[in-house]
């Protein structure tokens, strides 16, 4: 077990080191590029890939080696995943009955057809589909976008977990639906004290859903800390100008101007030496292209890793 | 609470199952196949009723080879059989043969290729060597190397599974050597369907590797399985004829391979007996095309790409 | 007759009364209904809307790329006067590129992957008779122009990131100097420093030619940084038209003004959530009257049974009865 995502031969770290703990209860967002690694820190976390290195720990359990279907059947009940597109997450040939009743039956958390069905029904509703009973036996294809991405929460809310991987569940919804899908989860957090893994490109979304953010970059978190603190006091250039370049509503009816940063995300096969970031930062000091910084503590639980954040 | 679930539940299957029928039976090619088929199996369900008994050298009703008159509609063969009461006969023979090694053939593709191509690494390298070799076995020269071989094991009189030795080797052969088409078919589409997030969410759900392969991958196989499997009936009637035709088919047990390897051997093709010929090749001709068109129909029916989308 | 639009006003591009039916499944249901705007030499306009609201459709119209399934009902398209036969393929094809040229959302779907990128920039070009030579300088020069070295012409399509394939459409799109740019899309595929690289690329290069710019976006965000004039577009109608500041700061029409406020904006620093209730319609399942009622939290009686006409004020036209002149006036109808 060399390598996740490549051959054995020139192994491609697709995330590495990345340190990240989710409080009981706490929405913590992941925000980065296409390439960053944030989705694989998700698949992670969710037991579909097998990382290379370092630990996966959940309430106190060491989860990094656990593998197999039964093993991990205990870990699945209380961690779940919603999918970025809902078309493709559910099987065009399976009810939403059966899409949402899968983990339960899979897991065996229900002892008889009724409380399977009365668990299904609650599911759907907390996911803002009502009556749940019109949806039992419809297929996916019949249902509009939103009500899709709706199955998939629900298929995910259904075993009551204490943590959810979200990998952008709202990008591939129309604008206008977006904040029911949100308020769904929220709503459940409260409820349930569920904790959520929010993964997103979205910064301003980011701010508005998470207590805590975690930006990523080539692989590694590069800042983290509150929403706050990272969208109105950012100490890392990377998160500067991820927040320069997303489009600003004009608060006063005048555009604030986009600033692009130079350049492409590299690939992570050949990651630059020393900082990660330092070819495309704005600031790079030649100590940036050798030495690698470490996370520095640059204010209360906010760290970032940059020889400048001070 | 149960019974309202399930009751809605067998009528969408239903549902589903009538539109399907509604789309296959808008084309041409569907008509005309299932109406050959269906003519052909009446045949071969009850020849005795149509025709009478199976004709011997003993019971011939007529003359040698005389062309076809008002006694004898096809004609009689070199030993005085009435043609029409063989070759009815025949379909029995020709079409049990057919559909029984494309069960073999898809059963033991399907299988093949799911497991190959869901599992991938070394268990997909391993199988698809075999697969590539029973792709290459020229079924002729398999057929006479273990026709022999079966004759001296059994005895040539005893009966396999309700066949004569020599029919249960064409059976054999026959679905020996058309599954590996099936197989490759069957994995390359196993390996785009694994990729699909379904997967991952059912994986996420806590389902198991088999249960996946079977609820998930599986159903999504089926059109192409449908569709395949006639094109593969239409090969195994083919194989068939020509194993018989090269005289290992069974003379007590006729097939319409047998009868043209008969006429051909009575130099019925010099004797200027046209119907003697003729009459089993134009019904190997039809079954093939049957098969062939219901193919090809199922296979437009079941693409989606052809499919209006609501 | 064109010599009197021309000489009228920097008036480009006119969309008259326009309506799109498809046809599905042999029922044919209403894309556009009545869509009318016009375009000014040089000026970006945006059009806005979620999926289904026609906002494709439109600019598929107007490029005379409807699909064949499409079927223009009533009103036309006028360019510098002329009325274009938006459902002729054929007729379309000297405007297309030399005159209107369009922008498409995923870069890859649209490049050919076989061939390198010099060859297909160069390809309008020589499809509009210029020689292969001149026709390959050309790509050189308009690869320079978004920002990709000339010498990445000998690569494929597959070689580049998502944001230089895009820059590459831009780029054939400019091929033969048009005057409009569609821009379908642009940057929904691209991340968010890519796609402020792209925005910033068509904002340059639109006062450097003085493009009109037309771009279709989902994303409300994108048009204040890129757009003079904006249009929201719902169900297949435009419901509110207005300059960009007047309609982040004043929106009329309840959609729009629900629709800025559910994109998060950290600048309020208010972190609540405010979804619009319901789904967008789609094609088949649009209500009778105003097509928002349903999901209007200001909604009448009268909008269940009647749609509001786009009535202009000046240059703000806005489709909503309580914005209605009629409504104003006490039911009585001000102008005939």
């Amino acid at each position: 077990m060399d390598s996740i995502l490549g051959r054995s031969k020139g192994a491609v770290h697709a995330i590495d080191g990345v340190d990240l703990t989710i409080g009981r209860g706490e929405i913590v967002a992941l925000v980065g590029e296409s390439g960053s690694g944030k989705t694989t820190v998700g698949r992670v976390i969710t037991k579909l890939v097998q990382p290379t290195g370092g630990r996966l720990v959940f309430d106190g359990i060491d989860m990094t080696s656990v593998q197999g279907f039964s093993a991990l059947r205990p870990y699945r009940h209380r961690v779940q995943m919603i999918f970025q597109d809902a078309y493709q997450a559910l099987n065009p040939r399976h009810t939403i009955f059966d899409a949402v009743a899968e983990p339960l039956r899979s897991l065996k958390l229900v002892s008889s057809e009724s409380q399977l069905t009365e668990r299904v029904s609650e599911a759907l509703s907390a996911a803002g589909l009502n009556p749940p009973q019109e949806y039992f036996t419809r297929f996916p294809h019949e249902l509009s976008g939103g009500q899709r991405q709706r199955v998939v929460v629900a298929g995910a809310l259904v075993v009551k977990p204490d943590l959810i991987v979200a990998d952008e569940p709202v990008s591939m919804l129309d604008v206008s639906i977006r904040a029911q899908i949100l308020q769904a989860l929220i709503d459940m957090r409260a409820k349930q004290n569920l904790a959520l893994l929010f993964i997103t490109h979205d910064l301003p979304l980011a701010w508005l859903i998470a207590d805590r953010i975690a930006v990523m970059y080539l692989g590694r978190v590069v800042e983290i800390g509150s929403a706050d603190d990272i969208i109105f006091n950012p100490k890392h250039p990377y998160t500067m100008a991820l927040r320069d370049a997303t489009p600003q509503l004009p608060a006063d009816g005048r555009p604030s101007g986009i600033k692009a940063l130079q350049g492409d995300v590299p690939s992570a096969a050949r990651v630059p030496k020393g900082c990660r970031f330092h070819p495309r930062c704005p600031l790079a000091l030649d100590r940036c292209k050798v030495e690698d910084p470490p996370a520095l503590e640059v204010g209360k639980e906010h760290l970032a890793a940059c020889w400048q954040a001070n | 609470m149960t019974e309202v679930v399930a009751g809605p539940r067998r009528h969408v299957r239903l549902r589903a199952t009538k539109e399907f029928f509604s789309r296959l039976f808008e084309r041409v090619g569907a008509w005309v196949g299932v109406a050959a088929l269906a003519f052909f199996l009446i045949l071969a369900a009850i020849p005795g009723p149509i025709v009478g008994p199976l004709e011997t050298a003993a019971t011939a009703s007529g003359d040698f080879l005389t062309p076809p008159d008002s006694q004898h509609i096809l004609g009689t063969d070199e030993v005085g059989r009435d043609v029409l009461n063989v070759v009815v006969h025949g379909a029995r023979i020709s079409l049990t043969i057919a559909l029984i090694a494309t069960v073999i053939s898809l059963i033991v593709g399907t299988t093949v290729g799911i497991t190959s191509g869901y599992y991938g690494g070394r268990v997909d390298v391993w199988l698809m060597r075999l697969t590539d070799f029973f792709f290459i076995v020229p079924s002729f020269v398999l057929a006479l190397v273990i026709a022999p071989v079966f004759v001296e094991v059994i005895g040539r009189g005893r009966e396999v599974l309700g066949f004569r030795t020599s029919l249960f080797v064409i059976v054999v052969v026959i679905g020996l050597t058309s599954w590996a088409f099936v197989a490759r078919l069957i994995r390359s589409q196993t390996l785009s369907l694994r990729e699909r997030p379904f997967v991952d969410r059912a994986r996420v759900a806590g389902s198991s590797d088999l249960s996946i392969m079977i609820r998930h991958v599986l159903p999504n196989l089926v059109p192409q399985i449908a569709a395949n499997g006639a094109l593969v009936v239409a090969g195994a009637i083919y194989t068939e004829t020509a194993l018989s035709f090269i005289g290992l088919g069974d003379p007590v047990q006729p097939s319409w391979g047998t009868l043209l390897s008969l006429a051909q051997q009575a130099g019925a093709a010099s004797a200027g007996a046209w119907w003697y010929l003729g009459a089993p090749g134009a019904c190997v001709l039809t079954v093939s095309l049957a098969f062939v068109l219901l193919g090809n129909a199922l296979d437009d029916t079941f693409n989606p790409r052809r499919r209006a989308i609501p | 007759m064109s010599e009197v639009f021309r000489s009228a006003s920097g008036q480009l591009l006119a969309v008259d009364g326009l309506s799109v039916d498809y046809g599905l499944k042999g029922i044919s249901s209403r894309a556009l209904h009545e869509v009318s705007f016009d375009l000014q030499a040089g000026e970006a306009v945006a059009l806005v809307g979620e999926s289904g609201s026609g906002k494709t459709t439109t600019a598929m119209a107007i490029a005379g790329l409807l699909s064949t399934d499409a079927r223009v009902t009533s009103g036309e398209v006028r360019y510098r006067g002329a009325r274009l036969q938006i459902d002729d393929d054929a007729a379309m094809r000297p405007h297309r590129w030399t005159e209107t040229a369009v922008v498409f959302q995923g870069a890859m779907n649209a490049l050919n992957p076989v061939q390198r990128i010099a060859k297909q920039i160069a390809e309008p070009c020589m499809l509009n008779g210029m020689p292969r030579e001149a026709a390959m300088t050309r790509a050189k020069e308009l690869l320079e122009l978004v920002g990709i070295p000339p010498d990445r012409g000998t690569a494929y399509p597959h070689q580049l990131s998502g944001g230089m394939r895009q820059r590459v459409m831009i780029a054939m799109a400019l091929a033969c100097r048009p005057s409009i740019i569609i821009g379908d899309e642009p940057t929904t595929a691209l991340d968010v420093i890519n796609q402020a690289q792209i925005l910033k690329l068509l904002v340059e290069l639109r006062s450097k030619f003085n493009l009109a710019l037309l771009l279709i976006t989902h994303d409300l965000s994108v048009v204040a940084e890129t757009c003079d004039r904006v249009m929201i577009m719902y169900a297949g109608r435009i419901v509110e038209d207005g300059t960009v500041a007047e309609i982040f700061a004043a929106p009329k029409h309840p959609y729009t003004r629900l629709l800025i406020e559910s994109i998060p904006n950290p600048a309020k620093r208010q972190r609540v959530l405010r979804p619009i209730p319901g789904d967008p319609p789609s094609l088949i399942t649009r209500p009778p009257g105003c097509p928002f009622h349903t999901r209007c939290p200001s909604s009448m009686s009268i909008c269940a049974t009647q749609a509001p006409a786009l009535e202009s004020t000046g240059q703000r036209r806005v489709a909503c009865h309580l914005h209605s002149s009629q409504m104003k006036s006490d039911g009585v109808l001000v102008h005939a």
